[in-house]
């Protein structure tokens, strides 16, 4: 049991500087926060020692998250189409590089869009992941909603932009399966 | 946004892979299921909920809007969402998303094994890969319910 809990408290520091990384990086908003709606994550089991999610094949099934959005979160000020949304990163097990392309595209589908569509967004998330990557990435965009998923090792993501949430995750797949 | 059904092994235990795309717009008129799989049907049960008194009694509105899956897993994911929606509390109504997609996950996980993923709420959309046969997308009482299930590495 030792290594196990030496192995959850290094992943808990990641994930925490992971995310204070994230949003040192973000430039500040004038408007604050009404409440802070970080889900910690639920670690259930020791996870499989595996490769990063950087294509590997091979990665191990990792933990369950359960990211949650309570209805009718932050009301967003009116925006104009220059000006900057805000990205807040709630929950990531994610090298950085994927997390920052991840908000990027985000910030330009919706700066596209004169209003949010979830599914674009979606789609457009789990098209470039799916691409630069590999298989398979799954993506769910909305203002209210509530999950419980299996995803790979490094491959969880769950941010807020502008007045949508988005959930971005990665499965492992089969080999035989690729035939597209 | 087209509709990718992946062929290949058909007796293998773990089909081909496809892809759908779901989403439920409050502001969108449009209420179907673009490039989605399966079959829209409705389930509408004689008994509709009206009496305020009667909760146990009241029988929820399901309603299939996509689905890739037997019908006996489609009848266990609607029972137990029922069950579970059920067990919350009513008055105030309040509605639990994470508590009902933990559930519904836990017990396809254990009844079909690995791996499923449930993700449920008012307003959301999704594009999703997952496993043949395994694709499930339904409403009970205005909560849209979204449940497949993906390939695990052997």
């Amino acid at each position: 049991m030792d290594p196990a809990c030496e192995e959850l408290e290094r992943r808990s520091r990641y994930l925490s500087a992971l995310v204070r990384r994230t949003k040192f990086a973000d430039p500040p908003q004038p408007e604050p926060e009404a409440k802070a709606d970080v889900e910690p994550p639920q670690l259930k089991a020791p996870p499989h020692v595996g490769g990063e999610g950087k294509g590997g094949k091979d990665e191990a099934k990792a933990e369950e998250r359960t990211p949650m959005k309570k209805p009718r979160g932050e009301a967003a000020a009116a925006e104009a189409e220059g000006r900057k949304v805000a990205v807040c990163v709630r929950a990531a097990d994610m090298p950085l590089p994927l997390q920052r392309r991840a908000v990027r595209i985000a910030l330009e589908a919706v700066a596209a869009m004169p209003r949010l569509e979830s599914k674009r967004l979606a789609l457009a998330l789990k098209k470039d992941f799916d691409t630069t990557y590999g298989p398979a990435w799954h993506c769910i965009v909305g203002t209210s909603f509530g999950s419980y998923v299996t995803h790979s090792l490094g491959g969880f993501l769950y941010f807020s932009v502008d007045k949508a949430y988005v959930l971005l995750f990665r499965t492992a797949v089969q080999p035989l399966v690729q035939l597209q | 946004m087209r509709e990718q059904q992946g062929s290949g092994d058909v007796a293998g235990r773990r089909g081909g892979v496809i892809r759908s795309l779901l989403g439920v717009e409050r502001r969108l008129a449009e209420g179907d299921a673009e490039g989605a799989v399966g079959v829209s049907s409705g389930k509408q049960p004689a008994t509709e909920g009206g009496g305020g008194g009667g909760g146990e009694e009241r029988k929820a509105v399901v309603r299939v809007v996509a689905a890739d899956m037997p019908p006996a897993l489609q009848r266990r994911a609607f029972r137990c969402a029922r069950d579970e929606l059920a067990a919350m509390p009513h008055f105030p109504r309040r509605l639990e998303p994470k508590r009902l997609a933990l559930a519904l996950k836990k017990e396809f996980d254990a009844a079909y094994g690995p791996a499923w993923h449930c993700i449920v709420g008012t307003s959301f959309g999704s594009y999703v890969t997952h496993a043949r046969g395994g694709f499930l997308y339904f409403s009970v009482d205005k909560v849209y319910i979204l449940l497949f299930r993906t390939a695990v590495e052997p």
